[in-house]
């Protein structure tokens, strides 16, 4: 057998692997709540062992095992990506909902009746002026009402080009961030031990999943490739490749670090990116078409009808109720003309000074003047429109939110750090102590006895 | 009589060796070691008993006997005394401490989940 000496080397040797096991379980502890740690165990190489031969070389540490999951991982930044579309999406629209009144007394709806409800006023006395004079005002506060929701569409727009701007920026700085963690992770020996390194990066990865879909391919040097949208570089080994966000024109344009347009490539695409930019390039100006369409269709009618009445001196009008610049928008342009009471035409062609044509006029509230619907019902179509894909953007996101939950219990029942469980594994360890040093202490009394019987004898 | 001392010794040896593996299996593995040695040392308790001899030079291995396995008492109660200390302030980072000061009762480490 091997002497006292070559145990107690082997012994040493050995213990310090028992420290590195317990520093390996220390700074799990340590970074239970660091962002992107996941679990670092201390795999252990028995020695060999023949006593007699006198070899007695116990174990030596081997390499760390991390517990990463690349497949966890990947489900939780996909989830992630998804969340954030359904957040900004939901919040983006949310700022255009109160601009469409539901209650129908307030906003264009508000406006449109009492527009409607001024012409019945001026039939039953279609000579009145103050009653000429309050369709006008009516008519001003119908096109107020189309140039205020224009405006607050167009105002999201500008939001949304805020924080898009905004998003660009954070994606480059994570760009830049993760091409760090790169260099440092070419430059470091050993550096796929290193937890630290490892975790930074992954938190990096887990961030910008909720701005941008990406695709990241790991090399075999450790570093990371990130890909926006699966195509367009943003991280190469220990470069970053900043995109770029053109907001000035109807359209917002991201283009890659050559300049090539890849707004096509992230819209829609999942992160908040691609929902900014699938609100600002398409859900908002469709919103804006269709009301465009709708006041024009209003003005259109309401100018159309009156054109066919007399004034109050019993002559064609010549000057229209309302006007707008359609390549301007017409809702966002509609306005009153500088007609003046006594040219609304009020009465009937053949019929001066008559009623007929206010009635007509209000008829126009009944009339499915627009794909079948009246310019009321038109409206409240946008309206309806607009709360359905807000309330679908919130559910999605409540069922984002419940995903990613998911997801991340997942990855943290399997990769994360729990306190309990290493205090358990020390405690393990201490009971094993314990019953191997209540066995010590038998065979030392049964050593002492025999000791005792030898010297005895 | 110094076979039977040389192979509790032995069986001692590969114990104090696992004892600083740090991998519970390898301590769980040793214990039939120690068992090994009492045997060894039963043996030679039987055969003193019986009035047999003792062989020269006998009383110096079981003395270095006892010396070792004192170590390997002392190895296995400062390896306890370590992880309770560690345990303890590990259960005191999870879960606080108790109302008398004590580290909180460690809650349970087993999971269960359901899929499908």
């Amino acid at each position: 057998m091997g002497g006292l000496n070559t145990v107690l080397l082997n012994s040493a040797s050995a213990l310090q692997v028992y420290d590195q096991v317990f520093n390996v379980i220390e700074n799990n502890v340590t970074n239970a709540n660091t962002p992107g740690y996941v679990r670092q165990d201390q795999t252990l190489v028995a020695g060999e062992f023949d006593p007699a031969a006198g070899i007695y070389e116990g174990v030596s540490a081997g390499p760390l095992q991390s517990a990463r999951s690349p497949y966890l991982d990947q489900a939780v930044r996909n989830q992630t990506e998804q969340l954030g579309s359904a957040q900004q999406q939901a919040s983006d629209l949310s700022q255009v909902q109160p601009l469409f009144d539901t209650s129908g007394q307030n906003g264009v709806p508000g406006a449109l009746t009492s527009f409607f409800d001024a012409f019945s006023q001026l039939s039953v006395s279609p000579n009145d002026q103050p009653s000429r004079q309050n369709v006008i005002t009516a008519a001003q506060n119908v096109a107020q009402q189309f140039n205020q929701n224009a405006a607050g569409i167009e105002q999201t727009a500008s939001n949304v080009d805020t924080e898009t701007t905004y998003t660009v920026n954070t994606i480059n700085s994570l760009a830049t961030q993760i091409a760090s963690i790169n260099q440092q992770i070419g430059t470091t020996p050993d550096a796929s031990q290193n937890a630290g390194l490892d975790a930074q990066l992954n938190s990096a990865l887990d961030q910008l999943s909720q701005y941008v879909n990406y695709t990241s391919i790991k090399n075999s040097n450790g570093t990371y490739n990130i890909y926006a949208g699966g195509q367009t570089p943003l991280v190469l080994d220990q470069q970053a490749f900043a995109i770029s966000v053109n907001t000035s024109g109807a359209q917002t344009v991201v283009t890659d670090s050559n300049g090539k347009d890849i707004t096509s490539e992230l819209q829609n695409n999942g992160g908040s990116l691609g929902s900014e930019l699938q609100t600002k390039n398409v859900t908002l100006p469709g919103y804006l078409s269709t009301l465009n369409t709708v006041a024009q269709t209003f003005a259109d009618t309401v100018n159309q009808q009156l054109s066919e009445g007399l004034d109050s001196t019993g002559n064609p009008p010549t000057v229209n109720l309302f006007q707008y610049n359609a390549a301007q928008g017409a809702a966002f342009t509609l306005s009153v003309t500088n007609i003046t009471p006594a040219q609304i035409a009020a009465a009937s062609a053949g019929a001066p000074g008559g009623n007929g044509n206010a009635l007509a006029v209000a008829a126009i509230a009944n009339q499915p003047v627009l794909n079948g619907a009246t310019i009321t019902q038109a409206y409240g179509n946008l309206g309806a429109q607009v709360g359905q894909d807000i309330a679908t953007a919130q559910q999605e996101q409540t069922a984002q939110q419940s995903l990613v939950d998911q997801a991340q219990q997942t990855r943290a029942s399997a990769t994360g750090v729990s306190l309990n469980t290493e205090a358990a594994e020390l405690i393990q360890f201490q009971q094993s102590y314990q019953a191997v040093g209540q066995l010590v202490a038998t065979l030392n009394n049964l050593t002492q006895t025999v000791i005792d019987m030898v010297q005895g004898t | 009589m110094g076979g039977s001392v040389e192979s509790a010794r032995r069986h001692l040896g590969r114990l104090r060796v696992a004892l600083t593996s740090a991998s519970l299996r390898e301590m769980e593995q040793a214990v039939p070691e120690l068992e090994q040695a009492m045997v060894s040392l039963r043996e030679l308790e039987a055969r003193l008993g019986s009035g047999e001899a003792p062989e020269a030079g006998l009383t110096l291995a079981l003395l270095a006997l006892a010396r070792e396995t004192q170590l390997a008492q002392r190895l296995a109660d400062r390896g306890r005394d370590l992880c309770q200390g560690r345990a303890m302030a590990l259960a005191a980072a999870a879960g606080g401490y108790s109302a008398s000061g004590k580290p909180a009762p460690l809650g349970p480490v087993s999971t269960i989940r359901i899929e499908g």
